[in-house]
């Protein structure tokens, strides 16, 4: 735990430095673009709140893929069930009309119900018919994605607009608001713990992560694998979903726009690699990206470091952290057997002495 | 008493002092657009305004591009109000909603809304509202002249035509409403053929969608689409055929193929509001439309076109523009 929270940080730092020398290279000025970028994500309230605000469904889609992958189970279906979260409470938002405080539990559950069943359709061919989930998924995604299009240019168009997005949902299915900091935030942290214990604290937990690390190892010792492996399925899409239920309930616009999805689910899917589907790490590794990506315009406005920058340095920090994840791990080991073995030596050689004397 | 009404009107003096300064020289100007610069279209024309502004006055200017990216609309806003933007000119398609809440917000910036009228609850967006149906009208006058002109190489006998449009939204409506209207004004019977791309920023859709129309016997075709009508100039001049250009001046880029541009002139509008709110005409609120009179919307008409069209059908399409502006020829709006 510990070493790997060090791994991490040594990995972000790295990546920083690389990207110093690269800015220098180009003649910007580093360390002032630096500043500007935390100026911007961080050391305002509004900036906080936005950065946090955006972690909040970066974490959900960051744990649905941290889950998925630490079971064994290829999900990279995020994409796609995050628009079905986000059209299937755009729906409900339009035609319900209940009391907030039954209207929001409801349209969080249609969402979560949604998403595991979008899900569930890739889990259901893998259990029936022995299809890969990473084919299927990644092709559930162009379902989804032409699906909503579909959509909101035809059935749910709000013809007053000047882009294709549907009407605002019903005020009530609007998520509280705390002077700029969105309750989505406090949802994405409630769901954390929640999977933090399931994980962690579980029979269950414990066995999707012996499947992750040896299916086999797992069947014998009498894990029931196919229906932990739907379990992983449907949590996973029910968490990327609503994810994207976020995205329509908190904000500001209340709609289902084009191209709402963004970057959501892959990025989701690089928090889950980068933290080694570690519950924790994808929670830290999503504020992580979601302050680069805040702080990017900012950084722009000011010292015009064109706001790509940031992808550069995410993906550094992605290829570092991968790639010395395992030989960072042997370093910590060889230094800690050195420092053993120097205890041992020097004790011996003060035996040693001792005898001569 | 006489105390407290002398510190009032000093306070009055000072924050109308302070308004008469804010209003005498803004000295950042942010310009932030939905989709991406590099288009050659629409928001290059702005961007030309934008330049022309820190060029003349030498104040400080910075373009915001969100690349059609949901993800980035309230960035963009947020990072300019931090940035300390005294106006902001802003191309709001996707994010009218976060336009609005931002200007109640901020009453005392200057936000100027591009190419559609939005309003928020303070009245304090000003909205630059073009009438795209006066310029397509002439787009839709030169198709008709040349697609029934058979003497113009490649051109076929069928009285069909064109258009190419980015997504299906009221403005690419408006813009083929009149387009429509111009050539009907030519011969009731040419027909007219829409395709949707679907997307402002792939060129390769474009050149898709304008191939099926020249397939179908267009012998022109008018690109309202972006980036995505890259594409459709690179078809006509694959197919020998012609296009039409939109919102800046793109006879130049597939010379001999583009007859003409529609210009919306973003670039122009830009600079005038801001010259006014220089000289203190300015108004918050106002919604200012540009046509074809007001020289917001035109055809581009150079030596490319020339080399197309004969001076005769100039002269023709020329006379026509002079009687809409005199307001002999009706042209209706869209909705």
């Amino acid at each position: 735990m510990k070493k790997q929270i060090i791994t991490s940080l040594i990995g972000i730092l790295i990546a920083f430095l690389i990207g110093l020398i690269i800015l220098k290279l180009q003649n910007y000025p580093a360390l002032e673009s630096y500043k500007q970028l935390l100026n911007y994500s961080l050391f305002s309230r509004f900036s906080l709140f936005s950065t946090l605000n955006k972690a909040a469904p970066l974490i959900l889609t960051g744990l649905s893929a941290a889950i998925a992958f630490g079971s064994g189970a290829v999900n990279l279906g995020q994409v796609g069930q995050f628009l079905i979260g986000a059209i299937s409470v755009t729906v409900a938002g339009l035609f319900l009309n209940l009391p907030p405080v039954i209207m929001l539990p409801t349209l969080i559950l249609i969402a979560l119900l949604a998403g595991a069943l979008y899900a569930g359709i890739a889990a259901f061919l893998k259990l029936k018919f022995g299809m890969d989930e990473f084919i299927t998924t990644l092709m559930l995604n162009f379902i989804a994605q032409f699906f909503t299009l579909y959509l909101i240019t035809g059935p749910l168009l709000d013809k007053k607009m000047f882009s294709p997005m549907t009407e605002a949902i019903n005020r009530s299915a609007w998520f509280p608001n705390f002077s700029g900091l969105d309750f989505s935030f406090i949802l994405a942290l409630i769901i954390l713990v929640v999977i933090y214990f399931i994980w962690n604290h579980t029979k269950m937990g414990y066995e999707w992560k012996v499947m992750g690390q040896n299916d086999l190892f797992a069947r014998t010792g009498g894990v029931k694998i196919n229906s932990n492996y739907l379990k992983v399925m449907l949590l996973s899409g029910a968490l990327a979903s609503l994810a994207g239920a976020m995205l329509i309930m908190g904000g500001v616009q209340h709609r289902f726009l084009k191209g709402i999805g963004a970057n959501y689910g892959w990025d989701g899917v690089m928090v889950a690699v980068v933290a080694n589907n570690g519950v924790i790490g994808t929670g830290l590794y999503a504020l992580f990206f979601a302050m680069l990506q805040t702080g990017a315009m900012g950084m722009e406005l000011e010292t015009s470091v064109p706001l790509e920058f940031v992808l550069v340095l995410q993906a550094i920090t992605v290829l570092f952290v991968v790639a010395s994840r395992e030989s960072a791990h042997l370093l910590f080991n060889r230094l800690k057997m050195y420092f053993k073995l120097r205890g041992i030596k020097s004790k011996e050689e003060g035996q040693a002495d001792e005898t001569t004397n | 008493m006489k105390r407290s009404i002398f510190i009032l009107t000093l306070l009055v003096g000072l924050l109308a002092f302070s308004m008469v300064a804010m209003a005498a020289t803004p000295q950042r100007v942010a310009y932030i657009i939905n989709g991406g610069l590099g288009d050659q279209s629409f928001y290059d024309s702005g961007q030309a305004g934008i330049e022309k502004i820190e060029e003349e006055y030498g104040i400080k200017t910075t373009t915001i591009e969100c690349n059609f990216d949901p993800a980035k609309y309230q960035q963009s806003l947020q990072s300019a109000i931090q940035w300390n933007a005294d106006v902001i000119f802003v191309i709001s398609y996707g994010f009218e909603d976060l336009l609005k809440q931002y200007a109640d917000m901020y009453p005392d910036k200057i936000f100027v809304n591009i190419d559609t009228v939005v309003t928020n609850s303070q009245e304090t967006i000003t909205s630059i509202d073009f009438i795209e149906e006066e310029g397509a009208f002439m787009s839709g006058i030169v198709a008709g002249i040349v697609t029934k002109n058979t003497s113009i190489p490649g051109v076929n006998a069928k009285k069909v035509i064109g258009a190419v449009g980015g997504d299906e939204d009221p403005v690419v409506n408006a813009f083929i409403y009149g387009y429509e209207q111009g050539a009907k004004y030519i011969d009731p019977e040419i027909e007219v053929k829409t395709i949707y791309a679907g997307t402002w920023t792939d060129p390769v859709k474009g050149k898709q969608a304008a191939n099926q129309l020249y397939s179908q016997g267009a012998d022109i075709v008018f690109q309202i689409a972006s980036l995505t009508g890259a594409g459709v100039l690179e078809a006509a001049a694959e197919n020998d055929l012609y296009a039409i250009g939109v919102d800046s001046n793109q006879n130049g880029i597939q010379p001999g193929h583009v007859v003409t541009s529609d210009l919306k002139n973003v670039g122009d509008a830009i600079y005038n509001v801001y010259q006014t709110i220089v000289e203190g005409s300015f108004k918050q609120g106002e919604v200012l439309r540009y046509g074809l009179a007001e020289g917001g919307v035109g055809l581009a008409i150079d030596e490319h076109t020339r080399a197309i069209l004969s001076q005769e059908i100039l002269d023709r399409v020329n006379k026509i523009r002079e009687e809409v502006m005199a307001g002999k020829i009706e042209i209706k709006s869209y909705e």
